[in-house]
């Protein structure tokens, strides 16, 4: 029942609930930054909201479902003509990086270099629910249920997508490398020139914002992860160079570049496990200028570097 | 004092919830009202001892898990908003229809001020950029909601 009383109770407990939940508050928010200990409460309350995912999506996922039921013969098989196309091609490709990837084994046996593990991965689905005010972000259907971790990297066919930044029970957040707040440590394939790779916030530009003035750069040049920081592996195609720009007073240069991922038609990732990752600040650098780091998938894992000295 | 179903407070939020979920794209993304927190203050105006600090905390924790923000953001915002409306909960019981809709927009630009300093600290400094398009959307939508919620209220 109302009374003033009961009123200027309920006000003066209000005080104190209200600075308890706001130092809870402010404490969650420092804790965030430490993986360990946010992971496991992220986790335990996102089996409470995990529900909710699940009925945003299950429209969705009727609605492709009757998509692709009632989408005729003739589609299906347009699309299966054009699968084969691109299969054979593939395979054509995938030859001849066989005579690369056995050339590439043999020069690093003959330079007694440490061989690159294989990289192994895992497809991931995008969940497509809102996300808030964070931009170049998504969710994927893999968390901590299935062991990604924070850092993990995420792959697109065509190249480096992002990382993973939040981990959930059953699904992961994932952060674009066009986030403004996300940088990508890079290497330039063809002069090995080492630099960092920023997002701007828009899905199809990335920048360096800091190249010497007497380093090699040309339009079309190729970046691709160096590695550095232990964060991605070494070697994943990031983007290329589409732009380049003397700053005002000719001490350094500025280069835009080209995501090679489609990060506009994003529907399924791949999440790369690699294990040499958490040894990869420890062992020395692998050797530079080494240009066909690209075709390191494709080196079976048997195969140690084991040169007899004779 | 009428003594309003709890399960009406819960359905309302949660399901304000899932439609903060929809995956709108381009302009709708950016015009979508902030409906969690108009649910939970049209609650802790009607019915401030059911729907008081710590609902508003649960919710905006869960929301904050589901976006995957910084952990708290909604929930510090959240919480002041309620601690406000509390304070001035009588007065705002007694005043008009349209003077309550002008409160609530200078609630919700506070709510949005707060989550935008939290964001500007948490990444250090850089990017101090307010979005008020979801302020005004819920202001506009305040009406229809408060009369769709009364309506539901009796029947429940």
């Amino acid at each position: 029942m109302w009374s003033p009383k009961n009123e200027s109770s309920l006000i003066q407990n209000n005080v104190l609930r209200f600075l308890f939940l706001e130092i809870i508050c402010v404490s969650l928010m420092v804790m965030d930054y430490s993986a360990k200990i946010a992971t496991p409460i992220r986790s335990a309350i996102s089996t409470l909201t995990y529900p909710l995912v699940k009925v945003i999506e299950l429209p969705q996922n009727a609605y492709e479902f009757l998509t692709s039921t009632a989408s005729n013969r003739f589609e299906l098989l347009s699309e299966n003509v054009k699968l084969k196309q691109q299969l054979s091609q593939a395979q054509i490709d995938l030859l001849r990086l066989e005579v690369v990837s056995q050339q590439n084994k043999e020069l690093r046996q003959l330079l007694k270099a440490k061989q690159q593990l294989p990289l192994e991965t895992t497809v991931a689905f995008l969940i497509n629910i809102n996300t808030g005010e964070n931009d170049h972000h998504f969710i994927i259907n893999q968390g901590a249920n299935q062991g990604v971790f924070i850092g993990q990297t995420v792959l697109d066919l065509n190249g480096v997508a992002g990382q993973v930044y939040k981990v959930d029970i059953e699904t992961a957040h994932v952060i674009l490398l066009t986030n403004k707040n996300h940088a990508v440590p890079v290497e330039f394939l063809r002069t090995g020139i080492r630099s960092y790779i920023y997002g701007k916030g828009d899905l199809n530009t990335l920048s360096l914002p800091a190249i010497p003035q007497s380093a090699d750069v040309k339009m079309g040049d190729i970046l691709i992860t160096s590695g550095f920081g232990g964060v991605f592996p070494r070697g994943l195609k990031v983007a290329t160079i589409n732009n380049i720009i003397d700053s005002e007073d000719r001490s350094f240069r500025q280069a835009e570049a080209e995501p090679s991922a489609d990060l506009n038609l994003l529907k399924q990732v791949l999440l790369v496990w690699s294990e040499d990752q958490q040894n990869q600040k420890t062992l020395p650098p692998l050797i530079t200028n080494n240009a066909t780091t690209s075709s390191q998938e494709d080196i079976p894992k048997s195969d140690e570097p084991k040169v007899d000295e004779q | 004092m009428k003594n309003y179903s709890t399960k009406l407070i819960h359905a309302s939020i949660i399901f304000c919830i899932l439609l903060m979920l929809i995956p709108w794209q381009g302009w709708f993304k950016t015009l979508q009202p902030y409906w969690l927190a108009l649910a939970i203050i049209y609650w802790s105006i009607e019915s401030p001892r059911k729907c008081g600090l710590f609902t508003a905390f649960f919710y905006s924790i869960l929301l904050d898990v589901l976006y995957g923000s910084l952990f708290g953001k909604h929930g510090f915002s959240m919480v002041a908003m309620v601690f406000l409306i509390s304070k001035i909960h009588r007065r705002l019981k007694m005043t008009s229809f349209w003077q309550l809709a002008l409160m609530i927009g200078a609630l919700l630009l506070n709510d949005a001020f707060i989550r935008t300093v939290i964001d500007w600290i948490a990444s250090s400094g850089n990017g101090f950029s307010i979005n008020l398009w979801p302020v005004i959307t819920s202001i506009l939508m305040w009406p229809w909601f408060k009369y769709t919620l009364d309506k539901l209220r009796q029947k429940f």
